[in-house]
């Protein structure tokens, strides 16, 4: 009786600590997860601008980088249309999203006004005022870090 | 912290699983309050990292619970040899606890330039210094020193004081001064005879002074003369002859000099797959189970499944302690964390090699596995060193 009892519980109890390892690798990789998103790098490629900004400048960014007319921005275009701050750019899982930080003019994905922040995929091009910024995703191409 | 708490919970239910299912196995025999120690030692690991985090303290949030774990497969395998040790063993990680709480909060503020730096290497000495003029057994190696009231070998708490030394030193440049220290101290320990002891001294300098410098030849010789003084003086340590014929033949002589090999081949060989099951086999019958040859009991009874786990917190726990070092943005604490890496890596590396017949057994304990107060309390102290570490480079 007590061997049919005790026999299976020891297989529980090593779960137990195999589970212990699980978890602690889900929390490794984690980890390793974070430090990717930290460092992943997208870039903004200058398609069409106002003097001042050659077109193919590569601006490289990472998560929460700002686009606007003016120093804290992180990305910043001589455009007399563009807010100081006018949008913004975000990681969000695996990929970055566009997020306009309520300009007056608006900003454009594709030709369409941003309502919500939406997400951005390679060759994607964002508009504000009169610049147009063609988008490279990280995953395309070489490995960012 | 509810992810720490489900870690922590995992700990406990295999933890008191496994010494439960040994006491039900062992029968009537053991009174119920036996059960008592290893339950408030796995309970202090996460009470302690609470108060930390209470504090202000931002450790690394897997250290504590790895650590845990492998106290708690090892509080099971000695409460399956005897319920006495496993009593002893967790006073000892009690009291191990406060020595980790002391060192993580000092690392946490110390600074390179001040302080008693050379004190440090004077304890290490010290204590390395110790035992032939104390009362114990001389015939062990490393030497134990039997003051009555406490028995403890002195070298487990003099790696905690060699660590903290070289990084002191290596941290302002002094290569001559720790090079003469660790070198009397290495030569001291091999005057005892205890060569393993002098091995885990010499690599977890040469450790600290690889990452101090990032220059591997001099350290290569350094550790090629060592090996060469062991050889040559071979014939003067009468004591290794035995042990390393036994590990390499151990049928020539099966009842003597071989005899503890070969026991510990037969118990790894009949625990299999999963093992035969907490309390069902007979790590009993292989001398020096709870100190040298913990593994094996763990893999007599829960078998490659329960190595296997073992090896794998070994490996994630020292792989976490380097990443406190890399992550670690002055001199110092680096070097502390390194030789923290260093000294409990390797010491469970050749100690788990030697259980399993790939070294031949250097006589030291499996850390935080083993039993053996000082080396508990040692190395949960050099765990302290590593967490303090990893909260000055910002924790988690």
């Amino acid at each position: 009786m007590s061997e049919l009892f005790f026999q299976p519980l020891r297989y529980v109890v090593l779960a137990a600590l195999f589970l212990f390892l699980y978890r602690v690798v889900r929390a490794l990789d984690e980890d390793l997860g974070r430090a990717e998103r930290e460092g992943a790098v997208a870039a903004l490629v200058v398609e069409e601008a106002a003097p001042g900004l050659p077109p193919g400048h590569v601006f490289l960014v990472r998560s929460g980088a700002v686009v606007g007319r003016s120093a804290p921005s992180t990305v910043v275009v001589p455009d007399p249309q563009a807010e100081d701050q006018h949008l913004r750019l975000v990681l969000r899982g695996t990929g970055f999203w566009v997020e306009d930080l309520g300009s007056k003019a608006g900003s454009f994905l594709n030709g369409r006004r941003l309502e919500a922040p939406a997400p951005l995929a390679d060759g994607d091009r964002i508009r504000l005022g009169a610049t147009v910024l063609r988008f490279v995703s990280p995953a395309c191409g070489e490995t960012w870090s | 912290m509810r992810r720490q708490l489900g870690l922590y919970g995992l700990v406990l239910a295999f933890g008191m699983g496994a010494v439960g299912l040994v006491h039900a196995a062992r029968g009537p025999r053991e009174a119920p309050w036996a059960l008592t120690y290893p339950l408030v030692a796995l309970l202090s690991v996460p009470a302690v990292e609470l108060a930390l985090l209470r504090s202000g303290f931002r450790p690394d949030r897997l250290l504590l619970p790895l650590t845990a774990a492998l106290l708690s497969v090892g509080l099971a395998t000695l409460y399956r040899l005897s319920p006495d040790l496993a009593a002893r063993q967790a006073t000892a990680v009690c009291a191990g606890l406060v020595a980790m709480v002391a060192s993580a909060h000092w690392v946490a503020r110390a600074r390179a330039g001040e302080g008693a730096g050379p004190l440090w290497g004077a304890a290490f000495l010290v204590l390395v210094a110790l035992p032939p003029f104390l009362p114990g057994g001389g015939e062990l190696a490393p030497p134990l020193v039997d003051l009555g009231v406490v028995a403890f070998q002195p070298l487990g708490l003099a790696v905690v004081f060699l660590v903290v030394f070289c990084a002191f030193q290596l941290a302002r440049e002094r290569r001559a001064f720790v090079g003469a220290m660790v070198a009397a101290g290495v030569l001291l320990l091999l005057v005892q005879r205890d060569v393993g002891g002098a091995a885990t001294v010499l690599v977890t300098t040469l450790g600290v002074a690889y990452v101090a410098t990032g220059q591997a030849k001099p350290l290569a010789v350094v550790a090629a003369v060592f090996g060469a003084v062991v050889l040559v003086a071979h014939p003067l340590l009468p004591h290794l002859t035995p042990r390393v014929q036994g590990w390499l033949d151990p049928w020539s002589d099966p009842a003597g000099g071989g005899y503890q090999t070969l026991q510990a081949t037969f118990a790894l060989a009949s625990g299999g797959l999963f093992g035969a099951g907490p309390g069902a086999g007979h790590p009993d019958l292989v001398p020096a189970a709870h100190t040298d040859l913990t593994l094996v009991a763990v893999g007599e009874e829960w078998g490659f499944a329960g190595i296997l786990a073992v090896l794998t917190l070994y490996a994630v726990w020292t792989a976490r302690v380097l990443k406190a070092a890399i992550s670690a943005s002055e001199t110092f604490p680096r070097l502390v964390a390194a030789g923290v890496a260093v000294a409990v890596g390797a010491q469970a590396f050749v100690v788990a090699a030697g259980n399993v017949r790939l070294l031949p057994l250097v006589g030291l304990p499996l850390p935080f596995l083993s039993y053996g107060g000082s080396w508990i309390v040692g190395h949960l102290a050099l765990l302290g060193l590593a967490l303090g570490v990893s909260h000055r480079a910002g924790g988690r």
